[in-house]
C-alpha cells in the first residue's frame, strides 16, 4: 500500500507540475508573440497624420512628402471621399476599386474589407480619407460582447484552468493506479523470486517483456540453486564418510601404538618410535576433524546447539585447560577480564567457541616452538564484546595473514591456516567479525562478538 | 570446594569452577564470597594464611592446591 501511495503521488505531482509548465510556456508565448506583433503594428497606426497631411488647395490637393512616402511605404493606396460618395483624391488607386461608394458600401468596407483590401478610415475636412493595403495583408476580425459576458470572462477563464488542472490531476490519479496494478505483479514475482520461490507471471500490456523475462531468470535461479545444493551436498556427504573411514583404522593405529608404548618388552628407543606413530596419528586425527567442521561449517550443515553462557567463564575455562596440560615452563598464559564483562552472557554454541579458542591459543603454542607468552584480553563493548588474544611469538606468515583477513574461500595451503580459518568460521557464523594482526614482536587476533 | 581443589590437585581449578561447585550457581556476583570462604581454608590447612604455600592463587583465573611432592 505504501508503493501505490507513492507511485500515484509522485504521478499526481508531475501532472500538475507539466500542467504548470504548459501553462507558463503558453503564457510566455502569447506574450512574446503580442509583444512582436504590435512592434510590427505601431508605425501602421499614422493614419490620422497621413490624414492631416493631405490639405485642400483650390480644387486641388497637395500631400505631404511625408505622408506620401508613409503611403508608399507601409501602405499601397489612399483615396479621399468626398460626403457624397465620390472619390475626389486619390494616390496609388487600383484599377478593382470603384469610384463612387453608397452609405451602404462605406457601413460594409468600413467593417469589413473593400474588394478584399483592408482598409481604414480617417474623418478629413473634406470628406473621409481611406487609406488601403494590399489585398491578404490583414486579418480582420469583428468582435462584439455583451458588458456581462466580459466581466465574467475573468471567472470562465479561471474555471476553465481549475477544471484543466483537475483533468490533468484526475488523469494522473488513475494512470498511476493502472500502473501500479500492472507493476505490483512484477513487484511481487521479484520479491518471491529473491525469496527462492519458484514464479510464474502471467501479465499483458506494456509489461509483457519484462515478465517474461523475470520467468526466464527465476527458472534459471532455481536449476541453479538445486545444482549448488546438490553440490554442496555431495561434497559434504563424501567428506564425510571419507573422514569417518579413515578415523576408524586411525584409532586401532592410535590403540594398538599406544599400548605397545606401554609393553615393557621393547626397548626404550622402540617405544620411543611407538609414541611418535601415536602422536603423528593423533594430529591426522585432528586434521581429519579440522577438515570435516570447517566444511560442515562451509555448507552451513553444522547443527549449532545453542544456548546462553558466560563467555568470560568458558575463557577462563578454556585458559586453565591449556595451563593445567601445559608441561612446558617456555609458555604463559594470562588473562585479564574487565568488570562488565564478568556478567556478559553469549547466545551460541559453546562447544565451538571452545573449539575456536583452543584453536587460537594451540595455533600459538603448534607455531611458537621456542615458547612464548599468551596475553588474553577481554572488553565490553557498547554491543557485545572483545576478546584479543596476543602473542610476542613469530607471528603470521604474510600469506597466510592475507588469506585469513581478506577471502572467505578456504586457505590454499592445507597445512597452515585451516585451524585458523576454522575459527573465522566459527565466529562468523555466531555474527561475529575476527582481525588477524602481526605486532612488532608477535601476532594479534581480536574477535567481535555481538549477539 | 575443597573437595573440587582435591580432586584436581596440582591443577588450576577456575573460580566458576569452584562457584559451581560450593553453589551450583554461576560466578557473577559470588566472587567476593569466594575470596572470603578462599580465605578461611587457608586459615584452616596453611600454616601461614596470609603466605599460602598450598592453596595458591592463579590471578584472574582460580585456584591451585600444591600437595607437596
Amino acid at each position: 500500500m505504501k508503493g501505490i501511495m507513492k507511485i500515484i503521488l509522485r504521478n499526481v505531482l508531475s501532472a500538475g507540475g507539466i500542467a504548470v509548465l504548459l501553462l507558463i510556456t503558453n503564457l510566455i508565448i502569447l506574450i512574446s508573440w503580442a509583444t512582436y506583433s504590435s512592434k510590427d503594428q505601431t508605425p501602421k497606426y499614422s493614419i490620422s497624420n497621413i490624414s492631416q497631411g493631405l490639405k485642400r488647395e483650390g480644387t486641388n490637393f497637395t500631400l505631404s512628402d511625408e505622408a506620401s512616402s508613409l503611403i508608399t511605404d507601409k501602405f499601397q493606396w489612399a483615396m479621399l471621399l468626398s460626403d457624397d460618395g465620390k472619390v475626389i483624391w486619390s494616390k496609388n488607386l487600383p484599377e478593382d476599386v470603384p469610384l463612387s461608394y453608397t452609405s451602404s458600401d462605406i457601413a460594409s468596407f468600413s467593417k469589413w474589407f473593400l474588394n478584399d483590401y483592408p482598409v481604414k478610415e480617417w474623418k478629413h475636412e473634406n470628406g473621409l480619407f481611406v487609406l488601403g493595403d494590399s489585398k491578404n495583408s490583414t486579418w480582420r476580425y469583428d468582435f462584439e460582447a455583451t458588458e456581462t459576458s466580459m466581466y465574467n470572462a475573468p471567472k470562465w477563464l479561471l474555471s476553465g484552468l481549475i477544471i484543466n488542472f483537475l483533468i490533468a490531476i484526475l488523469l494522473a490519479f488513475l494512470f498511476g493506479i493502472r500502473f501500479f496494478l500492472s507493476l505490483r505483479t512484477v513487484i511481487k514475482g521479484v520479491e518471491d523470486m529473491a525469496e527462492k520461490k519458484p514464479i510464474f507471471l502471467n501479465i499483458k500490456g506494456s509489461f509483457k517483456d519484462l515478465a517474461n523475462n523475470i520467468n526466464i531468470t527465476s527458472k534459471e535461479l532455481l536449476r541453479q540453486q538445486k545444482l549448488i545444493e546438490k553440490r554442496a551436498t555431495a561434497r559434504n556427504n563424501w567428506i564425510t564418510s571419507v573422514s569417518h573411514d579413515i578415523r576408524t583404522p586411525l584409532s586401532m593405529i592410535m590403540g594398538y601404538s599406544s599400548s605397545l608404548e606401554d609393553n615393557k618388552n621393547f626397548s626404550e628407543e622402540e617405544r620411543k618410535q611407538f609414541s611418535i606413530i601415536r602422536s603423528q596419528s593423533e594430529k591426522i586425527k585432528q586434521l581429519v576433524n579440522d577438515l570435516n567442521l570447517t566444511v560442515k561449517l562451509e555448507y552451513e550443515m553444522q547443527p549449532l546447539n545453542i544456548q546462553s553462557f558466560y563467555i568470560s567463564e568458558l575463557v577462563r575455562k578454556v585458559v586453565v585447560d591449556h595451563l593445567n596440560n601445559l608441561c612446558d615452563d617456555k609458555y604463559t598464559l594470562q588473562l585479564s577480564v574487565s568488570d562488565e564483562v564478568q556478567s556478559y552472557m553469549l547466545n551460541g554454541d559453546m562447544r565451538l567457541f571452545e573449539r575456536a579458542l583452543n584453536n587460537i591459543i594451540g595455533n600459538s603454542i603448534k607455531h611458537n616452538e621456542n615458547g612464548c607468552d599468551i596475553f588474553i584480553e577481554m572488553k565490553k563493548k557498547t554491543e557485545g564484546c572483545i576478546i584479543e588474544i596476543k602473542d610476542n611469538g613469530t607471528g603470521f606468515k604474510d600469506d597466510v595473514l592475507e588469506n585469513l583477513n581478506s577471502s572467505n574461500e578456504m586457505p590454499t595451503s592445507t597445512s597452515h591456516g585451516l585451524g585458523l580459518f576454522i575459527v573465522k568460521q566459527i565466529i562468523s557464523v555466531h555474527g561475529g567479525t575476527i582481525h588477524f594482526e602481526n605486532l612488532e614482536n608477535g601476532s594479534s587476533i581480536v574477535l567481535y562478538i555481538n549477539n | 570446594m575443597l573437595d573440587k581443589l582435591y580432586a584436581n590437585k596440582g591443577n588450576i581449578v577456575t573460580i566458576d569452577a569452584l562457584c559451581r561447585a560450593a553453589w551450583d550457581d554461576n560466578l557473577f556476583g559470588y566472587e567476593n564470597t569466594l575470596m572470603v570462604h578462599i580465605r578461611r581454608l587457608r586459615e584452616k590447612i596453611e600454616l601461614e594464611p596470609s603466605h599460602p604455600k598450598y592453596l595458591l592463587t592463579v590471578r584472574g583465573l582460580g585456584y591451585k592446591l600444591v600437595l607437596e611432592a
